[in-house]
This record gives structure tokens, sequence and C-alpha cells, in this order.
């Protein structure tokens, strides 16, 4: 059976230690590389609150119970790292959208791809992809 | 070859016990979800890396194959195990065993082969982080041995079968052409690659 999810509290504990971490991997990157459309932390904190938040999110994960437990398997672990990591990367692109002030950042409607990310929220995005 | 591989294996497992901060960073650092999961992560951020439309399309290439890899791995994996249902130390002789007791064969090291091919995947978007990342996998190998639930065996050819699978991944990535660009095609349709 590869799909069990015996532990229940281990299922709920993974999937937030990885959708927190994926979100300070987001803010870490988001600030690396310009892209604040990904940013929900000003870009000078961004890499600062990414690794402290991963800190503290791998230490609760680490405190928090005895993981050297019988638990999931391998394809459990990707499914909910999937769906962790999917459910970061919408967080963070819908409270970027939420906070951003249009004509916060530099202009530059021609870029396409995650570079559009640089001068324009995942909103704006999505919406100037609607209207070329 | 086997009795070389029991002598070292008693003298890693046999620290197990005798240190008690040794042992609490062993237990923090062999289960089944920290380090496989911070290697993955470190993957999952490189794919938003890179100045240029160009250096982020070489890094989201090596974070798909760097999955291939790491799906090649394991099915070998799977496969090893099959052909060769090597019992775990705490079958066959006394160890001080700090872990619970896995059910499947102790050959090849699956931690090892995840670990070390996600590391070669981190190593390839970045030298840096991806030397902590080796690091990271190596002392996530050892400490199987430590809790005595693997042979030092076991995790070198985990180990070798891991960086083979990451080492393989982009070259499948390339027969597999042109998948591998439509769907970086797709993600940028979307906003996402």
């Amino acid at each position: 059976m590869l799909l069990n999810f015996v532990a229940e509290q281990l299922v709920r504990d993974y999937f937030i230690f990885v959708y927190l971490l994926c979100l300070s991997a987001l803010q870490l990157a988001a600030a690396r590389s310009g892209l604040r459309g990904l940013a929900i932390v000003p870009a000078p904190w961004g890499v600062a609150a990414g690794l402290l938040f991963a800190l503290t999110d791998v230490v609760w994960f680490v405190s928090s119970a005895d993981r050297n437990t019988i638990g999931l398997a391998g394809w459990e672990q990707f499914l909910l790292f999937l769906m962790g990591s999917a459910a970061a990367l919408l967080t963070s692109l819908a409270i970027s959208s939420l906070l951003w002030r249009p004509g916060s950042g530099p202009t530059d409607p021609v870029q396409d791809g995650v570079e559009a990310l640089r001068y324009m929220s995942y909103w704006e995005a999505l919406a100037s992809r609607r209207t070329h | 070859m086997e009795s070389l591989d029991r002598t070292l294996f008693s003298l890693i497992n046999g620290l197990a016990g005798r240190s008690p901060w040794l042992d609490r960073l062993a237990l923090a650092l062999v289960n089944d979800y920290l380090v496989p999961a911070l290697l993955a992560v470190a993957l999952f951020g490189g794919w938003f890396l890179g100045h240029s439309r160009l250096e982020r399309e070489r890094l989201q290439r090596g974070v798909l194959a760097t999955i291939v890899g790491v799906f090649l791995s394991n099915s070998a994996t799977f496969l090893l195990n099959l052909l060769f249902p090597r019992p775990r130390p705490f079958h066959v002789q006394d160890v001080n065993l700090l872990f619970y007791q896995p059910t499947d064969p102790s050959f090849p090291s699956n931690p090892a082969v995840v670990g070390f091919a996600l590391a070669l995947g981190v190593w390839s978007l970045n030298r840096r982080l991806g030397s902590l990342a080796f690091v990271l996998a190596t002392v996530f190998a050892v400490s199987r041995v430590y809790v005595g639930v693997a042979y030092p065996s076991d995790v070198m050819v985990g180990a070798i079968l891991g960086l083979l699978g990451s080492a393989i991944g982009p070259r499948v990535v390339r027969w597999t052409e042109p998948l591998p660009t439509r769907f970086l095609g797709w993600c940028r349709r979307w906003y996402l690659a």
C-alpha cells in the first residue's frame, strides 16, 4: 500500500514543516533574485527573515515530537512535499499581490515568465496576460 | 570484505550511547524527514534563483534533472532491495539500536541514495550551497550506521547510486526533449518559470 498515512499527527506536522520551509526558501530566493512579485517581506529583510523563519521551523519540527518512528513512506513524503510547496508558492504569490502597491517598482511590461515578477505582482502579470 | 564492513560498523555503532550530545545530534539528523526535506527545499528555492532568463533556465533544467535522477536511483534501489535482501544489522548481531527497526532490506541504504542524489542536484545549482548539502547528506548517511540500522557498505553503495542517478539525470532530460522545454514553456506562460 503506497498511501497509508497511518500517522495523522506526523502527516500534519510534516506538511506544516515543508510548507513553512518552502515559504522561507521563496523569501530567500525572491530577495536574492529581486523577484518583488514573490516577496512577502521587503527586500532588505528577505534573506534574514527567510533564514530565521527556516531555523525556527526546523527547531520546532525536531523538538516538538519524536520523529524517529515508522511513519511516512517515500511516496507519501513526495506527495506531501508537492502539496506543501504548491501551497507555499500560492501563499507567497497571493500575499505579495495583496501587499503590492501599483507604481511601487520599475515598470517593464515586455517581460514574460517569472522574470515579470521583478516588475509586477503575480495578479498584475496574470491580468496583463489576458490583455495581450 | 564482509568482515571489514562489520568491523567498521562496530567501530561507528560502538560510539552510540557513550556521549549524550552526540546521540541527540544523530537522532535529530537521522530521521526520515528532516535532511531530505532540507535538500529538496534547497532545490525548490533554486528554481526561482538566477538574475537572467538564461541563468534561471539552466537552474530549472538542473532541478528537473535532479528529480529524474532521484527517481532513477530510487528505482535502482528498489530493484537491488529485491535482488539482495540483506538483513539489517540488528537482525544478525548485537547493536546499539537508537532508532526504530526498519522493515525493508538494508542494502543499499535508501536514505543515502536520496541524500546524495539531492546533494549533487543542489551542487549543480550552487557550489557553496551544494558543499553544505554534501555535508548534510554525509552526516545523514553516517548517522544511519551510528544508530544501528545500516552497514557502512549499505550507505557507501547508496551514496554511489544516488550520485550516479543524479549524474544521469541531465542526459535523460536531454533525451526526452522537447518535453522539458514544453514543460518550462508552460510554466513560463503562467509566470512560474
